[in-house]
């Protein structure tokens, strides 16, 4: 039955908001993999092919936007929602994360129901 | 007679407490009075026949402006510089402020011979203007710095909040597994806790943000019915469980309004949930609006336990809370009430509350322009 699971590609460079989202999404019955920075999600990419990527904006090194943008960039990740998370609330940064084209933007702390509505939503469940 | 008049006038140039003096069309110096002698510290015998530039006047100031340029359009074009302020400089080299009058002296064909320059020292006055303007930058950017620290806490307030909040709430819903009655109550305090501790950030960063003049109003069209019925149905469940009646009285002119949507549902929310932690079990919670002087008027009411006299100066304070076992039960944040006003003068419009005191009810009022901005 595990191959019928979505898979999810999460993308946070702080480990305990990695841990809970990882978490949350397995207890809802989704597959997940994990990358700690934008390099290292590129390179995931290039092997598997998500159904779905919950990206953090503010990480070190390559930026949420960054890694937004070399995704959409490569047509074969056109298919593929990308979710932006942030713990910034000015209105600037949720300005520019619309303007970016990402999928939805969703605040943290996270409303964790919310997230998951919402991921069952853009995946047709 | 004309000689007197003469001697007349010469006395008083000389002895006039401002610089004044002449020069000719190439800014030669033909007169320099005592003043301007004192001033500049050059006798007449030393500057009388010489260039301006290099004597009271640097080639260019100290901002690189060429003044070299300027008095040789000064000197051709006088009528432009009637009234003028440039930088000067003494023979000691100390560089000053002075502010010009300057009237060309024609010949009997209309021509003009000479500059007659009257000037005066605004040294100290451009000091402090310079002064003035060190202060107001240092303020602003005083105020940047304090925006990005508040946007920047922010963030790292919300990074731990999302663990605190986010695995308390998979605990809470039993994610991680069944919890015991203990478990289960402790570990909703800390979520509550959590979530109290994200509306605290959430209205200080909001606080902050209009004290620095950067809240905007994001405007659009709604109805304001719509968002006074859908208000009613975040309190009706507390409503119900404490036997609170909730009463509406909406008259016909009210609908859709031009405001920020989500300012005024805070505002609506903020003033019902204050009424429902006011107003004891079995009482009742109203909430009207109606025309009024060309403003939509909204009164929310209750027949809670009232404010006194002395506590009517608490109420649009920060961080000020009425203390009762009301307000210990269901403890705000304490910047809803100054935070609600804002966001209605933010629209234009005002807020204000009536209590006849202790036991009698409260109403609390706003008015907000049909089309606000």
């Amino acid at each position: 039955m595990s191959g019928d699971k979505r898979t999810i590609l999460v993308v946070e460079d702080d480990p305990l908001s990695m841990r809970l989202t990882v978490d949350l999404l397995q207890a809802n019955g989704f597959n997940t993999l994990d990358c700690r920075d934008g390099t290292a999600a590129l390179e995931t990419l290039k092997a598997s092919s998500p159904d779905m990527i919950l990206l953090d904006i503010n990480m070190p090194g390559m930026s949420g936007f960054e890694v937004h943008e070399k995704i959409r960039q490569d047509r074969r990740f056109d298919g593929i929602k990308v979710i932006a998370l942030s713990a910034s609330v000015m209105k600037e940064e949720e300005d520019r994360i619309r303007k970016a084209g990402f999928s939805d933007f969703v605040p943290k702390p996270l409303d964790t129901k919310g997230l998951v509505r919402k991921i069952k939503e853009y995946l047709g469940e | 007679m004309r000689d007197d008049l003469e001697i007349q006038y010469r006395e008083l140039m000389e002895n006039a407490n401002s610089i004044i003096l002449r020069m000719d069309t190439k800014g030669n110096v033909t007169y320099f009075n005592r003043f301007a002698e004192n001033f500049f510290g050059f006798r007449q015998e030393d500057i009388l026949g010489k260039n301006v530039i290099g004597t009271i006047v640097a080639p260019a100031d100290l901002s690189g402006k060429d003044l070299r340029a300027m008095i040789d359009d000064l000197v051709h074009h006088p009528s432009t510089y009637m009234s003028n302020e440039n930088e000067n400089i003494l023979r000691s080299g100390k560089r000053v402020w002075i502010s010009w009058t300057n009237k060309a002296i024609l010949d009997e064909d209309g021509r003009p011979v000479e500059v007659l320059a009257i000037g005066n020292d605004i040294t100290k006055l451009k000091e402090a203007e310079a002064q003035i303007l060190k202060a107001k930058e240092a303020a602003e950017s005083a105020n940047k710095a304090k925006s990005s620290f508040l946007a920047n806490m922010s963030h790292e307030l919300r990074t731990p909040l999302n663990a605190i909040i986010g695995f308390s709430e998979l605990m809470k819903d039993g994610t991680a597994g069944p919890l015991n009655e203990k478990q289960k109550e402790y570990i909703g305090y800390v979520w509550e806790s959590g979530k109290h501790l994200l509306s605290l950030i959430n209205d200080i960063l909001d606080l902050s943000k209009i004290e620095a003049g950067k809240m905007e109003l994001e405007l659009g069209e709604f109805d304001l019915r719509d968002l006074i019925k859908k208000s009613l149905t975040f309190v009706s469940e507390r409503a119900n469980k404490h036997g609170i009646s909730l009463l509406t009285e909406i008259a016909g002119g009210v609908g859709t309004v031009r405001a920020d949507e989500r300012k005024v549902k805070q505002v609506v929310f903020n003033l019902l949930s204050n009424a429902m932690k006011f107003t004891p079990d079995g009482g009742k919670i109203g909430i009207e609006a109606k025309e009024d002087a060309g403003m939509v008027k909204v009164c929310v009411w209750d027949t809670g336990i009232g404010i006194e006299d002395s506590d009517k100066g608490k109420v649009f304070s920060e961080f000020e809370q009425i203390d009762s076992e009301y307000s210990r039960k269901y403890a705000g944040t304490g910047l809803g009430m100054p935070l609600s006003r804002k966001f209605i003068e933010l629209h234009g419009g005002k807020m204000w509350f009536e209590s006849e005191g202790k036991g009698k009810g409260t109403r609390f009022y706003f008015t907000l322009p049909f089309r606000a901005g």
